[in-house]
């Protein structure tokens, strides 16, 4: 019988869309209120978490992926140059507005995280930013920067400091 | 008290090259000026490696290429412009006008990042890289870099 096909393999490294990088430990069967079924076993590489279970029939739905190869982290960095778009300026409602921004870092789509990322940015520097939306902007900045790190083989701590510049200069040429 | 490592035969006024190898070869033979390359050829690989995984021009006309290497003795830098601007397939596809190579000991970290991150930071703004463009001496060059702190 042939083996079944996962779309991530044991001991890969990929994407989870709010932990960051993870790698895959195992693929293993439990049941969690009364049914049975197969969850990957996820570890955080960044955040200091033990593990995360996803269950395999929703993996691709909930925004898992594979990591960026090389030339798309060079597009995350030609993305963050550009102006951010203004879309804070269609919603009046902090909390819409919020709800906005925390579903698109939470989407998986590393080009969705770079807009909250710059609008933030923007926003930040002509104002402080309240808890929430501070905390929402070190969130997509960290999901960035681990997988810019991971990609390249980076110290995360050059990568910072890259992607500070990126997103302070640009605004401060205005 | 600035991180930076700048000595004024680090500085090069107005750098040349047609290419992205030949600007960072004449970069690296500037930052040998500071005696702390102990092995040009070893620190020329590590610059030239850690270009490939992702330029270190970031945009705003900067560039720092730089690399932790055997081949240096302790933490160094050197400074070049350009008026006319380089092309060094930067991030934003623009021409480069502010270098800054650096370099330091495999085992070092400490002052190599906040050195770093200290550059980075006076480099944010504008008016400071504008100073820098316009500057007529080494002398002020150097004291813009080592006295904005």
């Amino acid at each position: 019988m042939a083996k079944k096909k996962y779309p991530f393999e044991i001991n890969e490294v990929i994407v989870h869309p709010v932990h960051g990088i993870v790698e895959v430990k195992e693929i293993k069967e439990q049941e969690i209120l009364g049914e049975i079924k197969k969850y990957f076993v996820l570890k955080p590489l960044v955040e200091r978490l033990s593990e995360v279970m996803i269950p395999v029939d929703r993996i691709e739905t909930l925004g898992v992926r594979k990591v960026l190869n090389s030339k798309e982290i060079i597009d995350i960095f030609r993305e963050l140059q550009k102006e951010p778009e203004d879309f804070g300026k269609l919603m009046t409602n902090w909390g819409t507005q919020y709800q906005k921004n925390l579903n698109m870092v939470q989407s998986g789509d590393i080009s969705e995280v770079c807009k909250v990322l710059k609008y933030l940015a923007e926003r930040r520097k002509k104002r402080q930013l309240s808890k929430t939306d501070d905390d929402l902007f070190d969130k997509a900045f960290m999901l960035v920067l681990s997988e810019v790190s991971h990609v390249l083989d980076l110290e995360k701590e050059e990568v910072r400091i890259i992607l500070d510049f990126v997103l302070d200069s640009k605004q401060k040429e205005e | 008290m600035s991180l930076i490592p700048l000595c004024k035969e680090c500085i090069e006024m107005d750098l040349k090259g047609k290419d992205k190898n030949e600007i960072l070869n004449s970069l690296i033979e500037l930052i040998s000026y500071s005696g702390k390359i102990n092995d040009i050829e070893v620190f020329r690989k590590a610059i030239f490696d850690r270009e490939k995984k992702i330029t270190t021009g970031i945009g705003s006309g900067i560039a720092i290429p730089h690399a932790k290497s055997d081949g240096v003795d302790s933490f160094s830098l050197a400074f070049a412009r350009s008026k006319a601007g380089l092309d060094f397939a930067s991030m934003d596809n623009k021409s480069v006008h502010l270098f800054f190579i650096l370099g330091a000991p495999v085992d070092h970290d400490d002052d190599y990042l906040k050195g770093m991150s200290e550059l980075s930071g006076l480099l944010k703004d504008p008016i400071f890289r504008n100073k820098l463009l316009e500057a007529k001496s080494k002398d002020e060059i150097y004291n813009l870099i080592i006295g904005e702190n």
